[in-house]
Formats: C-alpha cells, sequence, structure tokens
C-alpha cells in the first residue's frame, strides 16, 4: 500500500512488493531464471503470501510434500523460519528444508524494511538416503515408493551454486524494487509540487485580488481623509465666527455693565445680567479656542494619517505588481511540475 | 464702586464706571489738521462728534503702539472723549478704601486687585486733556 | 453765486430736489417753533417775586417777543433767564440808586443762531480793570478755562452760585455759542448769549485735499475756476491770481492745515467773508451736500481753520472749513 506519511515520505511499513515492482516482469525473470539456473523459485510477500507463480518447482514438493497437510504446514514452517532468518541478517540466508532440501531465502528490502522473500531452492548437493525420505513419506502421509522415486529425480548440485543463484535473485530483486521505490518516490513527489504549486498559484491569486482591494480601500481612504481635512478646515471658519460673536458679546455685556451702573439701584439686577453675558461669552470663546485646538490636532493627524496612507497606497501597489508577477513565474514553473509528473508516471509503466 | 478695567501695552489700567458712556469697537478716524498730538482724529458715534484721543501718549507712555482695537467713550461735562485702548478687559467691583494715591498725587491713583495692581484714571486727569 | 458743479441737468435736477427738501424741512421746523412771548408771563411772575424777597422794585422790558425758537431750546431759555434775572434781581440793584430799575431782556434769532440780551442798570463793575486782574486782552469768556471763569466771576463779585453760569458757559462751548459780559460801573451790566440753533442745516462744497476730505459752506463761495485758467504772480512771499481784473491773494489750504499731498492742486475756490476775498487752491472738487455743523469739541478750540464737523451719508466725519477765521490769519 502506498502511503504518505507526514514528512512527504512514504510509509515504508505499509509498502508492498507490487507497488515497487511490476509483477509480470518480475514472474517472466523468475520463470527463466529457474529454467536457467535449474532451481525453483517463487516470490513472497512479507507475510509469506506469494505474489508469483513458483518456478520449476519439483513434482517432489508440489505433488508429493505439499499434497498434505502436515506436509503442508512443515513446509511453511521451513520457509518462514528461513525468511526470518534472512530477514534478520538482511541478506539471503541458505538452509535445509524439513525434508532435506536445501534451500534459499532472498529479502527483497527497500532501506531495512522487508517487503518480500524470495524463495527457491528444492535442489540436494548430495545423493539422497532412501530410508531418511521412506520415514518422511510416512511421517507426511504420502507414498513412499513414489516419494523415493521423486527425490531421485532432483538434481543434485554443490553449494556454490545454490549460493550464487541466491545471490542473483537477490540481487536482482532488490535492483528492481529499488528502482521501482525510487520512480514511486519521484512520482510522489512531483505529484506533491504540482499540488503545491497549485495551491501557491491559487493563494497568489486570492492575494492579488485582496492587494487590489486594498489599493481600492486605501483610495476610498484618502478620499475620506480629504473630506475630513475640508471639513475641519470648516469648522475653524465657523468657529472664527464664533469667536467674534463672542467678543461681541463681551462688549455688549461690557456696555450693559456700564447702562446698569448708570441706573444705579434700579440697574442692579440688569448689572447681573450683564455680568451672565460676559462669563457666557468668555465661556464662549474659551469654547471655541478649545474647539479650534482640537481641529488643529485632528488636522494634523488626518496630514500624518493621509501621508501614511500614501505610503501604504505605494507599497499595496508595487506589492501587487510583484504578486502579478510571481503568479506568472508560478504558472511556469507548474507546468514545468506538471510535465515532469507525466514524465514519472510514464517511466513507471514504461519500466 | 465699580471700575472698567482695560489693557494698554499689556498694563492694566482701570476708569470709574460712572464716568463711561459705552465701548465701542474701533472705526475708521477722520484725522484733524493742527491739532494736538495725543488727538488721534474724530469719530461719529449716535449722530455725535467725538474726539479720538491717543491714551498711552496721555499716560506718558512713549513706545505707544498704536494698534488701538476699542473706544472707550467717557463723559466729561458736557462734552465726550473716545479713549483708544487695546483691549477691554471687564467690570470690576471694588471697594474704595483700596485707592491709593503714590505720593499723595490725586491724579495717580492705583487700586490693587487680585494681586493685579491697576492705574485707575482720576476724572482730574482726564479733565486735562 | 456761481456753482460750476450743477453746470448740467442732472446737476439742476438735484438742485431742485436738495431746495425742495430744504423747504420741507424749514416748515416742519416752522411747527416746531415758539414764540418767546410764552414765557414772558412766567417772566414777570417772577421779577415780581423777587421784587417781594428782595425789597425792591423792578421793571422788566421784553424785545423781540415775537422771535420763534425751538420747543427744546425755550425750556432751557427760560431757566438761564430765571437765574439770571434771580442774579440781577438780588445782587445789582443797589438801593436808592437807580429812579427806576430796569431789566431789558432782547431776543432775535436769524435762523442759525439765537440771540438774547439781558440787561441791567445796576451796579456794574470795571470792565477794564477786570481784564487787567485777570491779566487778559478782553472778556471772551469762551476761550477762559474754568479756573479762569472761576476767577472772572470773583473778580466782579458775582454773588450767585456760580455754578449755573459755569455750566451755562459750558453747554455753549459744546453747542458753539457764545457768551459774553459788557459792563460800565454803576451804568450797567450787560450780558450777550449766543445759542446756534442746532438744525441748521447748511449747503457745502465737498474738496479734497491730500488724500481728506473737507466741507466748506456754500455760503463764503463766490466762484470755481480752475488754476490753469487764470494767470498768477509771485510777489515775495506770496501768490495771487488775476481773474476778473480782480488781484486776489491764492492760498494753497494744504499748506494751512498742514496736510501732506502729492499731486498738484488745480481747483480754486474764489471766497468772501467779511468783504474780504480770498482764492483758496485745493486738489480737487468731489460733491455739493447738505449738512449739520456739529459745533467744535473744547479739544479743537484753538484749531481756528475748522469751524466744526458734519457726519456725511457713509458715516464718515468731515471737517467743516471756518471760512471767516481762516481769512482773518491770511
Amino acid at each position: 500500500m502506498i502511503r504518505k506519511l507526514n514528512n512527504g515520505d512514504l510509509d515504508l511499513t505499509v509498502l508492498e512488493i507490487k507497488d515497487v515492482i511490476d509483477t509480470k516482469l518480475l514472474q517472466t525473470f523468475q520463470d527463466n531464471f529457474a529454467v536457467g539456473m535449474n532451481i525453483a523459485s517463487i516470490t513472497v510477500d512479507k507475510d509469506g503470501t506469494p505474489v508469483t507463480k513458483s518456478s520449476s518447482y519439483t513434482s517432489f514438493c508440489m505433488e508429493f510434500t505439499q499434497s498434505t497437510k502436515v506436509g503442508e504446514n512443515r513446509c511453511a514452517l521451513s520457509h518462514k523460519k528461513g525468511g526470518e532468518e534472512a530477514a534478520k541478517n538482511l541478506k539471503p540466508s541458505i538452509y535445509t528444508c524439513h525434508a532435506g532440501l536445501i534451500d534459499f531465502a532472498a529479502p527483497i528490502l527497500i532501506g531495512d524494511y522487508l517487503i518480500g522473500t524470495i524463495l527457491g531452492g528444492q535442489v540436494l548437493t548430495s545423493e539422497p538416503e532412501e530410508e531418511k525420505y521412506r520415514k518422511i513419506a510416512n511421517e507426511i502421509g504420502v507414498n513412499e515408493e513414489g516419494y523415493v522415486d521423486a527425490v531421485k529425480k532432483i538434481s543434485v548440485t554443490n553449494e556454490k551454486n545454490v549460493t550464487a543463484a541466491a545471490e542473483v535473485l537477490y540481487i536482482v530483486a532488490n535492483a528492481l524494487s529499488k528502482a521501482g521505490y525510487e520512480k514511486l518516490k519521484l512520482s510522489i513527489m512531483s505529484q506533491t509540487l504540482s499540488e503545491n504549486f497549485s495551491q501557491i498559484s491559487a493563494t497568489m491569486e486570492e492575494l492579488s485580488a485582496s492587494s487590489i482591494n486594498v489599493t481600492n480601500n486605501q483610495h476610498n481612504l484618502s478620499d475620506e481623509i480629504v473630506n475630513v481635512k475640508k471639513i475641519s478646515i470648516e469648522i475653524n471658519t465657523i468657529l472664527d465666527s464664533i469667536k467674534s460673536i463672542a467678543d461681541e458679546t463681551k462688549m455688549l455685556g461690557l456696555n450693559a455693565a456700564i447702562e446698569a451702573a448708570r441706573a444705579g439701584d434700579a440697574g442692579r439686577g440688569f448689572g447681573v445680567v450683564a455680568t451672565e453675558i460676559r462669563t457666557l461669552s468668555q465661556n464662549s470663546k474659551e469654547t471655541a479656542i478649545k474647539i479650534m485646538d482640537l481641529t488643529n490636532k485632528i488636522q494634523e493627524s488626518v496630514d500624518k494619517t493621509m501621508d501614511t496612507s500614501h505610503a501604504t497606497l505605494e507599497t499595496t501597489e508595487q506589492q501587487s505588481a510583484a504578486i502579478q508577477e510571481v503568479t506568472s513565474n508560478l504558472m511556469e514553473v507548474t507546468t514545468l511540475a506538471d510535465e515532469l509528473n507525466s514524465m514519472a508516471n510514464n517511466n513507471k509503466s514504461y519500466s | 464702586m465699580q471700575i472698567l478695567t482695560f489693557l494698554l501695552n499689556d498694563e492694566l489700567f482701570a476708569i470709574d464706571i460712572t464716568l463711561v458712556d459705552t465701548i465701542e469697537n474701533k472705526m475708521p478716524i477722520t484725522p484733524v489738521p493742527n491739532c494736538k498730538k495725543y488727538v488721534i482724529g474724530l469719530i461719529s458715534n449716535r449722530g455725535s462728534v467725538i474726539p479720538v484721543i491717543n491714551t498711552s501718549l496721555i499716560l506718558n507712555d512713549n513706545n505707544a503702539n498704536n494698534i488701538f482695537e476699542k473706544f472707550i467713550i467717557i463723559n466729561l461735562g458736557n462734552e465726550k472723549l473716545a479713549l483708544a485702548v487695546n483691549e477691554i478687559d471687564d467690570v470690576l467691583e471694588i471697594e474704595e478704601k483700596t485707592i491709593e494715591n503714590i505720593n499723595n498725587d490725586e491724579d495717580f491713583s492705583i487700586v490693587n486687585v487680585n494681586s493685579n495692581v491697576i492705574t485707575l484714571l482720576t476724572y482730574k486727569q482726564l479733565k486735562k486733556i | 453765486m456761481k456753482n460750476e458743479v450743477s453746470d448740467n441737468i442732472h446737476g439742476k435736477i438735484l438742485d431742485q430736489e436738495l431746495r425742495i427738501i430744504s423747504e420741507i424741512q424749514a416748515s416742519i421746523k416752522k411747527v416746531r417753533l415758539i414764540k418767546i412771548k410764552t414765557i414772558t408771563n412766567s417772566l414777570n411772575d417772577l421779577v415780581s417775586k423777587c421784587c417781594t424777597k428782595y425789597n425792591n422794585k423792578v421793571d422788566l422790558f421784553f424785545e423781540g417777543q415775537e422771535t420763534e425758537v425751538e420747543d427744546s431750546l425755550i425750556i432751557y431759555i427760560h431757566n438761564i433767564l430765571d437765574y439770571l434775572i434771580n442774579d440781577i434781581c438780588e445782587n445789582e440793584f443797589i438801593a436808592f440808586k437807580n429812579e427806576v430799575n430796569l431789566i431789558k431782556i432782547s431776543t432775535h434769532s436769524d435762523g442759525k443762531n439765537f440771540t438774547t440780551v439781558i440787561e441791567s442798570n445796576g451796579k456794574g463793575f470795571d470792565y477794564k480793570d477786570t481784564c487787567e486782574k485777570l491779566n487778559k486782552e478782553n472778556l471772551d469768556l469762551m476761550s477762559f478755562d474754568e479756573d479762569e471763569m472761576k476767577k472772572f466771576l470773583s473778580t466782579i463779585n458775582f454773588a450767585s452760585n456760580i455754578e449755573k453760569l459755569l455750566k451755562l458757559r459750558s453747554d455753549l462751548i459744546y453747542l458753539g455759542g457764545n457768551m459774553k459780559f459788557e459792563s460800565e460801573v454803576n451804568e450797567f451790566r450787560r450780558l450777550t448769549i449766543v445759542i446756534p440753533l442746532s438744525s441748521s442745516i447748511m449747503q457745502g462744497l465737498l474738496v479734497k485735499i491730500g488724500d481728506q476730505i473737507f466741507a466748506i459752506p456754500l455760503d463764503f463761495i463766490e466762484t470755481i475756476i480752475n488754476k490753469n485758467t487764470v494767470k498768477t504772480k509771485k510777489s515775495n512771499k506770496t501768490e495771487v491770481i488775476i481773474y476778473m481784473d480782480h488781484i486776489i491773494q491764492l492760498v494753497k489750504v494744504s499748506e494751512l492745515l498742514n496736510i501732506e499731498t502729492d499731486l498738484e492742486p488745480s481747483c480754486i475756490l474764489i471766497v468772501k467773508a467779511n468783504n474780504k476775498r480770498v482764492a483758496l487752491l485745493v486738489d480737487s472738487l468731489l460733491d455739493q451736500t447738505d449738512m449739520v455743523i456739529k459745533p467744535k469739541h473744547s479739544i479743537m478750540m484753538d484749531i481756528n481753520e475748522i469751524k466744526g464737523a458734519t457726519i456725511l451719508g457713509d458715516g464718515l466725519v468731515t471737517l467743516v472749513l471756518d471760512i471767516p477765521s481762516i481769512l482773518k490769519e491770511i
């Protein structure tokens, strides 16, 4: 199973032979090798389940030893042990099976991970002992005579040949798996790349759109600021008239006080009114001055804001232009990644 | 008694309010040829023709700045005068006994209000104009 | 009097209108005028009371009872006469000096001024002596200051309350009137009071001198001519013009008034007052106007060239030249 880890690498714990090696190719090789070397072989995955059909299996094994349950179990156990041995050492292991044949197990590895095993052998390194095989026949429950005849048909070869065969299979299988693995990795990477670029492209477009938005908003803001400035100037004009009205009121109040003083007692009430008018005009004047201070501050801050917003406007306009450039560059790269991806996929199917 | 305080060259002066007719904003002054140097000219106010006095010169202040904003129109007997001043301040109530004369000169009176020493213009001083 | 300003028809119509307005104003004035004789009874009563009070016998004699005067003025005049009669009855008539103690009040008005003279044949005072004591050439009371006035009154032993007399004098100063005493010891004492009628509306000519505008009463103007049309001659320091076979002294008004002027003045007004003729040189003529002349303020008393001031339609104060005074000066 092809599964990606979070860091982008493939999860090797679930990787299988069929993920990295073309099974048909493997089968062809396996068959030809078996015939050429006169040695049996089969490929199994890490659970022991065959992924290829057996090549040049002897009738001894196929028709006799594995025909009974007991025999089958004994074979499976042998194979498992051999496989474990091989997996442990990460190299082919030569062993004698329960039936006395010489077997080998060559591990197929990706890095240090076992993804499968090529099993094979089914040869003898010396003439078989009849008695032994009669015994085994009885144990596993097969015809003694037939079993002895079958065993005599098994080729006798020296251990060196077996070792060499195991080595060859080991090397070739692993080379194939490694190549397959690399291709797989490449394929996945280029897909990831492609996806990433598509995402970036989409993000850039969003950014571009939002920066245009910002620019528009900036323009609106600038307009608003100019408005505020106009209004504050108007306020100042009104304040000037308030100040001069306050001045006139003060004069009025003073003249009233003068008249009141002239009127003596009768004018006392009027004098109070006059004082109130003067206080009022003074307050108006002070208030007007305060407001004027505030509007001046507003104008100052507005000016500063205008400067800032002009700067921002320039920046965002630059950003917008930059984003456009990046987006177009990205599109080029995405196209390349797509090409790469299709190249990688083509290679896989090609090999 | 009540006094009207005003500013002349950043100094505070005052005048008895009973001498005051009205206060006015500055207005165009018609110059009078061959007149006394402290007479700036004539103005028309409520149908009367009133001479405008350069109050700074009267008070012997020779570095007078000639920007007068207001006129104080005073009654001296049957005639009126307009005293040109920089700014009108306020109408204050004072006790007559707080008025002091410097060197027993009846023409030069001062009064102390809120730690401001204000020169009070007297009727005598004004009559001399 | 020729007036070149109203040469065109427009000017003539304007003149006509002004004349009509003046007539209307005069008629209105007439309605408000009261004859002096309305107060004569009251004054007679007063004299009777005084006689009783001071144990005297005084005859009151009126001249010019038909004189008309404004109602606002009549009360004022009544009060003055009241006061003066009292003073005379109390102080002037010494026992057994006169056969008949006489007070003569005469009034007359010439439209511009109302004059009243109150004369008594009581003790009087020594005119010349008083002048010497006061160190004055004449008893022109209007030019005295208050202290001098008080000194005068004490010198002639004026016994009554002087405040009223002082107020009268200051009123007259304000109005631009006149008050003078004439006397001979043990013969008579005469007080002449001249009160200008406040609603005298005059016609005047507005002229420009430098950047200032002045008014000249039309009554004094004989002719207006352009300087370029007359021959001028300089002799000593004075310049004269030759006009209609007259040699008339030419006076630059700007020099008289010490006004700076950049332009070379070209407008000549030939004025006449008290049988004297002078050619006044001004920058330009502006307009003819009706004006109410407000009397001079006391502060300008010694500026003889100015008679008073008038307020033009635009609210600006315009000074009125005193032609008779100017002519006296030259």
